[in-house]
């Protein structure tokens, strides 16, 4: 790489820059703090219990209501299988939007024991595996809630969950973590009815419906069942989608700017210039306000695209610091050639590879069947974890091995290099090189310290904060301009500097040797040349 | 109706009198679940409110006006007692109940730790049972949850915020259980109105327990389930928990007393707190029957022979001592269980030794 604008940048225009962007950056986080409301809601309500009927769906409004504990409730059935939990999401007389963007469903229930068990010899068991019959319909009437003829089938299944309980003895309850019920990557209807059965293995009064002999006889008394809706809020996907069109079209620039720079160097451009391209690329298409077709349009694969959109940033991402680092470690090495890094990307490779098919097999086949998740086969889900896991861990090996070539080498250069022309060249290449990792340590370093402030403080509610401070937001915003801003920094500030191509011009690149001698001859020139430009400026 | 407009004229301040004589005796709300007139309610046949004798004035216009409610206040009131009877199971006083209006007998004349207690739950039950009724939109004046509506919303799109959906059944409860205690402004006596001041401070207590016991909730999302978007909300516990609150409360509440103006204020002259129960007057003796007081007594009660706590013979029985008895009982065994409706149980004969206070 030649020399690169960073280089030839005072520092009093790189000052300028690095404010401009520090405001830029605390611009976004307040958009996000005061303008975006939160980033998702929840809707906690009751699941109503029904009596099965004639009917294709259970409406809450009509249904008749089935008692679950026949030691309070006198309207009991006799069998479970007559009993279908209802619920038309969202609660009351309100309607979905577009705009929500997705919406996941979890179950919360009440899980008891029988008074009648006898509780000396009763043995816990808290993660029985439960099984539901999940029926999803939608509807884009008025009043549907009313009528069981509106609603259009969506979606069924039969679903097996790991329930995740504790049991508490005192009062003979579990307490259990909420079960994932399905996810919508798409909101295009007005009104979902969700109608839920649990089937009996049991007891059944005709062995045509029976479905297995254990299914649902180790769930104890499902007393109370509570269903809770989780979105998107309309605002915040505006405000997001906002930043998303302004980041696009901001980009474009030093994109297109950086590219033309390399075009007119009369060399071939070089690996570690193509890098830099391709980060802006990926960034460019993470940035892409695709979103919008979720406005006009029912696209479930929505969230499975941005999944692949955000992976596949941090996947060139990645292989721009392998390569950045590679191509400035000053062996002896012929190296500006991707086979050069196959290792490394072999493993940014594999890990993502592990996350896509774990993506595709949740949110992918959710597409197709909403209730369906990849922890109905936990060891599954697991193997690519792990896989994505250990491919990330080699990653980071590797590349703090790298790191340590890098800087040996440099070390080692630094006690027998002259001080003649090369070690000017040489300090050159080293600033360049402490200027990135300085820039990217500060990058994800605050990601993952806004990751724990968000973390902390969302579950501390808005104790810390008043309550129109979206906490979450602001970490969005903030994070999302944050790579932004280094993929920015990264184009401009390691662009080619136009102050050299006359000699580029003239330099044959065949040996790296020699272009180390010439290179560094034409920026003591040009050192030389811009502190006369100073001095006669001042 | 067969009245003239004119007559009913009459006929109303007459009911109202009517009601204001016999509410000043006898009218404990909470003893709705017990009145058969409950089980007519969701038929709408009877005039439900006129028919509870039970409620005071206010009371009555108030289901009169929230005729929908009454069923909930009414299973919130069982729910209470329930609890309170399992809370106090191995206490002296075991919450025991009549077949009358009180419900629990004339021991709530004295304004104990337990009658304190007895408010509170029955309070906490209405609010839990109201908040529960609201989710599950079986009521048409509230929602999943009242007051507020999820930030990001166009200002032209109408939505019912959810979060926390004990907010209308704090309110409702609290206008419709201290009704009963502001119908009482004729108070002379100083007692009275000091009694007044502790139901009042009770009941709030009470409410605020099960207002208090809504605790977030998160779960993670995000990408594939990462935590990268965490969204919580609030969700009510079973009562339980509410009534183990209340029964710390219990163990810790504060003897008042009253001023001339009524007003009640700490024995130790410290400030009151908002959350705890307050009582006037030092708890009867429940160990012996008492016509007067309305205690029945520790005798019959069964009692644990190697505890030290409240159930265990030696305190239980208030020294008495107990007998043993072999007592031959059937018990459901070998129970099939199904999650809802039913559990298929065999009946087992065991032989059991079980103490019983002389």
């Amino acid at each position: 790489m030649a020399g690169t604008v960073i280089e030839n940048l005072s520092t009093r225009k790189l000052v300028v820059i690095l404010l401009a962007l520090l405001v830029a950056e605390i611009v976004l986080i307040l958009i996000g703090a005061f303008i975006a409301p939160r980033p998702s809601w929840a809707a906690p309500s009751g699941m109503k219990s029904c009596y099965k009927s004639e009917k294709d769906w259970e409406l809450p409004k009509i249904c008749k209501e089935a008692g679950l504990d026949d030691t309070i409730d006198s309207n009991v059935p006799d069998h479970p299988s007559k009993v279908v939990f209802t619920r038309v999401i969202p609660p009351q007389n309100f309607t979905m939007y577009r705009w929500f963007q997705y919406v996941v469903g979890y179950l919360t229930f009440t899980r008891t024991v029988d008074k009648r068990v006898n509780m000396t010899s009763y043995v816990p068991i808290e993660n029985p595996e439960m099984t539901f019959n999940f029926t999803l319909g939608y509807s884009d009437q008025i009043g549907a809630r009313l009528i069981p003829e509106a609603w259009t089938l969506l979606a069924n299944s039969i679903e097996k969950r790991t329930l995740s309980c504790d049991y508490a003895a005192d009062r003979s309850e579990y307490d259990c973590e909420p079960v994932f019920a399905f996810q919508l990557g798409s909101v295009p209807h007005k009104q979902y009815v969700l109608n839920m059965g649990i089937p009996l293995g049991r007891f059944m009064p005709n062995n045509d419906e029976r479905i297995d002999d254990e299914t649902n006889t180790q769930i104890d008394k499902i007393s109370d069942m509570q269903f809770i809706m989780i979105s998107q809020t309309g605002g915040f996907t505006r405000v997001w989608l906002s930043i998303k069109t302004v980041l696009f079209i901001i980009m474009l620039f030093p994109t297109v700017w950086f590219w033309r720079r390399v075009a007119i160097l009369a060399r071939k451009s070089m690996l570690i210039e193509k890098s830099i391209f391709a980060l802006a690329l990926s960034l460019l298409f993470l940035n892409f306000p695709l979103e919008y077709l979720t406005i006009f349009y029912d696209v479930p694969w929505m969230l499975l695209v941005t999944d692949i959109r955000q992976g596949f940033f941090y996947a060139v991402l990645f292989s721009f610091w392998v390569i950045f680092m590679g191509e400035h470690l000053m062996d002896q090495a012929h190296r500006n050639k991707i086979s050069a890094y196959r290792w490394h990307l072999g493993s940014i490779f594999t890990a993502s590879f592990a996350l896509l098919s774990f993506d595709l097999a949740e949110r992918g086949i959710q597409i197709v069947n909403p209730f369906a998740t990849i922890w109905t086969h936990p060891s599954f889900g697991y193997a690519l974890l792990a896989i994505g896991t250990l491919a990330g861990l080699l990653y980071i090996i590797l590349l703090l091995y790298l790191l340590y070539k890098v800087f040996r080498s440099i070390s080692y250069k630094r006690k027998f290099i002259l001080p003649d022309h090369r070690a000017v060249h040489f300090e050159a290449i080293v600033s360049r090189l402490k200027r990135l990792m300085m820039v990217t340590v500060l990058t994800a370093g605050l990601t993952v310290i806004f990751f724990f402030l968000q973390q902390t403080f969302e579950g501390l509610f808005h104790d810390f904060f008043p309550a129109d401070v979206q906490v979450a937001s602001a970490f969005f915003t903030g994070v999302y301009g944050l790579w932004n801003i280094y993929v920015f920094l990264v184009l401009s500030l390691y662009a080619p500097s136009h102050k050299l191509y006359e000699f580029s011009a003239a330099t044959d690149e065949n040996s790296e040797n020699e272009m180390v001698a010439l290179r560094s001859t034409t920026e003591q020139t040009q050192i030389l040349q811009m502190t006369q430009l100073k001095d006669r400026e001042d | 109706m067969a009245f003239k407009p004119g007559r009913r004229n009459i006929l109303v301040p007459m009911m109202v009198i009517y009601a204001a004589l016999i509410s000043k005796v006898n009218c404990y709300w909470w003893s709705m679940p017990y009145n058969p007139v409950m089980d007519t309610l969701i038929l709408g046949t009877t005039p439900l409110c006129s028919s509870l004798e039970t409620l005071s004035v206010n009371q009555q216009a108030l289901c009169r006006r929230y005729q929908s409610h009454m069923q909930f206040v009414s299973s919130g009131a069982k729910t209470g007692i329930e609890e309170c009877k399992w809370q106090f199971r191995g206490d002296r006083w075991n919450c025991s109940t009549f077949d009358d209006n009180t419900v629990f007998g004339k021991v709530l004349k004295i304004g104990s730790r337990e009658t304190a207690f007895a408010y509170a739950i029955s309070a906490a039950g209405v609010v839990y049972s109201v908040a529960k009724a609201c989710r599950n939109e079986q009521l048409d004046e509230c929602g999943c949850s009242s007051a507020r509506r999820p930030e990001g919303l166009d200002n032209s799109w109408r939505w019912g915020g959810c979060g926390d959906n004990t907010f209308y059944a704090y309110g409702f409860a609290r206008e419709f259980i201290d009704a009963k205690e502001r119908d009482n402004t004729k108070l002379r006596r100083g007692k009275d109105k000091a009694r007044k001041a502790m139901n009042m401070h009770n009941n709030e207590a009470g409410r605020m327990a099960a207002v208090r016991s809504a605790t977030p909730t998160c779960k993670c999302h995000g990408v594939s389930g990462s935590c990268s978007l965490k969204t919580c909300w609030m969700q009510i516990p079973n009562f339980r928990q509410i009534g183990d609150e209340l029964k710390n409360l219990y163990g810790g509440a504060a003897e008042v007393r009253s001023n001339s103006r009524g007003k009640i204020r700490r024995r130790d002259g410290q400030n009151i707190e908002l959350n705890s129960l307050v009582f006037l007057e030092s708890s009867p003796d429940y160990c012996d029957r008492h016509r007067r007081t309305g205690v029945t007594g520790t005798r019959g009660r069964e009692c644990e022979v190697g505890s030290h706590g409240p159930d265990g013979c030696g305190f239980l029985c208030c020294g008495r001592g107990s007998t043993p008895h072999q007592i031959t009982e059937t018990v459901k065994c070998r129970c099939k269980f199904e999650w809802c409706c039913e559990v298929k149980c065999d009946t087992c004969r065991n032989v059991v030794e079980r103490h019983i206070c002389n």
